[in-house]
């Protein structure tokens, strides 16, 4: 994927992410939707490591910050959810 | 004979290793400063949701827009500097700056119309994360802005593409502070 198609890819997550932004302020916010929300947020990432960080080169080391932060969203989510 | 010294996964990393450190050393700082958030949060999540709703929602959406236009701008202009179009370079970075300057001014309105209702750092936990982590991220635009300012003036590609991962990571950090601090109820 080149930079400018991640960057429409980018743009799209972030559409969608102020969408669910203004349903949680009408008073739509489900767990569900807690979940995408923070799944967004992971793909989000992914795409600035992969593409605007170069490791796409580096397949590795951008699976180290897949995981970590996956388990970092992970713990947010439970946090969230259990309050 | 000696082989030359290799640090394996570490030369295939894109820029200089520094630049990596700093990356990991602040996701580190901010991560652990959502997860305490959270954290403190249990205690009292309806005071929490209460004191979320006095936020902005949508303008710190658009912020992400902002951001994410500006690393998409900031990426550009640290590879035309790698083919060695200056000028174009030079006109990439200068965009992304501008970007920087917009998500200050959307910031700066939302620390204002907050501090209008006699909102500050003391009002609620909620506003004391709040205030912390989104101003210490702030700060890191504002530095970001001051460097794409040094690169127009010499844009070459080893300060480019390190400029340009910095600029990255304040990117980075705030698709992640976003939803945790402004989304989640």
């Amino acid at each position: 994927m080149g930079l400018t198609a991640t960057w429409a890819v980018l743009v799209g997550l972030s559409l969608v992410s102020t969408g669910l932004a203004g349903q949680i302020g009408a008073g739509h916010g489900g767990r569900a939707v807690l979940a995408v929300i923070l799944l967004l947020a992971w793909l989000k990432a992914h795409l600035i490591l992969k593409h605007y960080l170069g490791l796409a080169r580096c397949p590795p080391v951008l699976r180290g910050f897949d995981i970590v932060l996956a388990l970092t969203m992970m713990a947010l989510l439970g946090l969230a959810l259990v309050g | 004979m000696n082989a030359p010294h290799s640090h394996g996964l570490l030369d295939e990393l894109p820029g200089d290793l520094m630049i990596w450190v700093l990356i990991v050393s602040e996701l580190l700082v901010f991560g652990a400063g959502l997860l305490t958030f959270l954290a403190v949060r249990l205690g009292d999540p309806v005071g929490f949701a209460l004191a979320q709703d006095q936020l902005h929602r949508v303008g710190a959406g658009v912020n992400t827009l902002v951001l994410v236009t500006s690393g998409w701008l900031a990426a550009r202009g640290a590879a035309a500097a790698d083919a060695a179009r200056l000028a174009m370079a030079r006109a990439h970075l200068a965009a992304a700056a501008a970007l920087g300057v917009v998500f200050l001014i959307i910031k700066a309105s939302e620390f204002t119309a907050l501090a209008a209702q006699g909102i500050g750092t003391e009002t609620h936990p909620f506003f004391t994360f709040y205030f912390l982590l989104t101003g210490f991220h702030a700060a890191h635009v504002v530095a970001g802005v001051v460097i794409f300012g040094l690169l127009i003036w010499r844009p070459t590609p080893y300060a480019t593409e390190n400029g340009a991962a910095f600029w990255h990571m304040v990117d980075l950090v705030w698709v992640i502070l976003f939803p945790v601090l402004y989304l989640v109820r």
